[in-house]
Parts: structure tokens; sequence; C-alpha cells
């Protein structure tokens, strides 16, 4: 009995497991909608980067556009996990690190692309930079 | 007003919008850093070599200033240049998924960066531990370089993970 059990449990843990791998955006950004505000800075950082991720791969198939509605999101929802995180005083530490690493990856990506395409995309990093700024500066206690 | 005058003022606005925007942008790059990443786009190897020089770099400035007695806003400028190293470690990282995510062979490049860790690890634990001696205006850049030395920390291990992975298909690759 308890051996049935334990398989039961672990299938169920397994395709929990598996449902999370293949959560779509859209599936993603529902989640974050109905997310409590002490969630939504990593529900929100998770969207930014798989958008940003997206971004990478659009320019590189040429889709200029698209790209650029991409980065727009890697942008908004950032802005939404800055707030969240501030609202809740959670994962403050951590959306900064990742905000420090997304900029870095749209810096990279900006220098794979015609001067033409630049400026959105080093305009994102440094959105993504002030954003970074104001969370440490709410960290040390100036922006309370 | 001439056409001429209003040209002159349109050509007076542009520039302090052009200065707005150059001092806002932030990049650790120069340009001609940046042109020689572009050189070697298709290159992994040449690609993250360079960000190691470009590493290196911003450390050994930072130790230089450090060393100047006539440095005066030492607080500040320690803080710009380990930002700096930061940036361009972050990107050496970043480099360094985009080319796992190709599936490229990159073992020779990443014991190259691995030494380049160790020295960076040694040199940046040098720094932490000369702070913590004098603790001089160190509140500026003190929790910067706590996450600066996790970030080496951290990329020390991934990148010897990394290469025992990299090994290992290499291995089974032969097979």
């Amino acid at each position: 009995m308890r051996l049935r059990i334990r398989i039961v449990a672990l299938l169920l843990a397994a395709s929990l497991l598996a449902s999370a791998k293949t959560e779509t955006l859209q599936e993603l950004i529902a989640r974050e909608e109905a997310a409590k505000v002490e969630d939504r800075p990593a529900l929100c950082t998770e969207i930014a980067e798989r958008q940003l991720k997206a971004a990478d791969e659009l320019y590189t198939a040429g889709k200029e556009d698209e790209a650029q509605a991409a980065v727009k999101d890697v942008v908004t929802y950032s802005e939404k996990a800055h707030d969240a995180a501030i609202q809740s005083g959670k994962k403050l530490k951590n959306t900064e690190i990742d905000f420090r690493k997304m900029a870095a990856k749209l810096r990279d990506i900006k220098r794979s692309l015609n001067f033409d395409d630049q400026a959105p995309v080093q305009a994102a990093a440094d959105r993504l930079e002030s954003l970074r700024t104001d969370l440490l500066s709410h960290m040390f206690g100036k922006g309370k | 007003m001439s056409t001429s005058g209003r040209f002159a003022r349109l050509a007076f606005a542009m520039l302090l919008l052009s200065t707005a925007w150059a001092q806002r942008r932030r990049d650790p790059l120069n340009s001609l850093e940046e042109d020689q990443l572009r050189d070697a786009a298709q290159d992994p190897a040449e690609r993250l070599k360079l960000y190691i020089v470009f590493a290196r770099t911003r450390l050994t400035s930072l130790e230089q200033m450090r060393a100047d007695p006539k440095v005066t806003d030492r607080a500040q400028q320690t803080r710009d240049r380990l930002q700096n190293f930061l940036d361009v470690y972050d990107e050496l990282n970043d480099n360094l998924d985009t080319f796992v995510e190709r599936k490229a062979d990159i073992r020779k490049p990443l014991k190259a960066v691995i030494e380049a860790d160790t020295e960076f690890q040694a040199k940046l634990r040098a720094l932490k531990s000369s702070v913590d001696a004098n603790k001089d205006g160190s509140k500026q850049y003190d929790f910067l370089l706590t996450n600066v030395l996790d970030a080496v920390d951290g990329g020390v291990q991934d990148h010897r993970q990394l290469l025992n992975e990299q090994e290992e298909a290499a291995k089974h690759k032969k097979k």
C-alpha cells in the first residue's frame, strides 16, 4: 500500500514538474496576473527573461519588428517586477541581480545589431539599469 | 530671427540632446572594444578571449587607481570600476550561455576563462581584505564588492561544471 502511495506521489510530482516546464508564455502571464504581490517579482522576471530570449532569437531571424515588441515586453515586465518587489519588500536582491544580467544580455544583443536597430535595445538596457539602481536605493533605505 | 540663427539654435538643441543621451547611456565597453567583439562574432574562442582581456583591464585599472596617492574620490572611483568589471563579467557569462545553447565546443576557451576566474578571485579577495582592514569610505561600494565576489565565486563553480560537462560530451562523441 505504502509503495503504491509513493508511486502515485512520484508520478504526481513528475507531472507537475513537466507541466511547469512546458508552461506557455500566456499561461505564465495569466498566473502572474492572478498571483499575490510577493510572488509577482519572480513571475514577472521570468516573463521578462523569456521575452529577452525570444527577442534575441527574433533579431537573429531578421524579424526586427517582432524583436522590438519582445524588448518592449522585457521592459514592461521588469517594471512590474520592480514595482511588486518594492511593494512587497520581497525578492529585492534577486530581482536586482536578474535585472543586472538582463541588462548585460541586452547590451550583448545590441552589439550584434545594425546601428539603426541599436537605440531601442540600448534604451531598454538603460531602463533596466535605472530600475536596478532604484531597487538598490530601496534595499539601503534611501527610497523608502 | 534669421534662418542661420534658427539653424544654430536647432543645432545647439540637438547637441544638448545627444550629450544628454550619451551621458545616460551606460555601456562598459568602448567603441574600439565593441569593434573587436564584432570582428570576433563568429569565433567563440576569440570572443571569450577578448572578454577575459576586457575584464582584466578593468581590474588592473582599479588596482592602479587605488595605488595612486593623488586620487581624491577613491570610493566613487572604486565603485565605478567594480561596476564596470561586473558588467563585463556578466557579458562574458552571457556569451558562454549563448555558445552552450548553440552546442559549440568551448573546452579550450573555457580553460582560459577558469584560469582568469582564479586570477580575478584572488585580486578581488585581496581588495576585500584591504577594504575590511581600512574601512575608509568603503560604504559606497561594500555591497557591490560582495556582489562582484559572489558573481566570480559562482562563475568559478559554473565554469568548472560546464567544462566537465563538455569533456564528458566530447568523450561520448569520440566513442
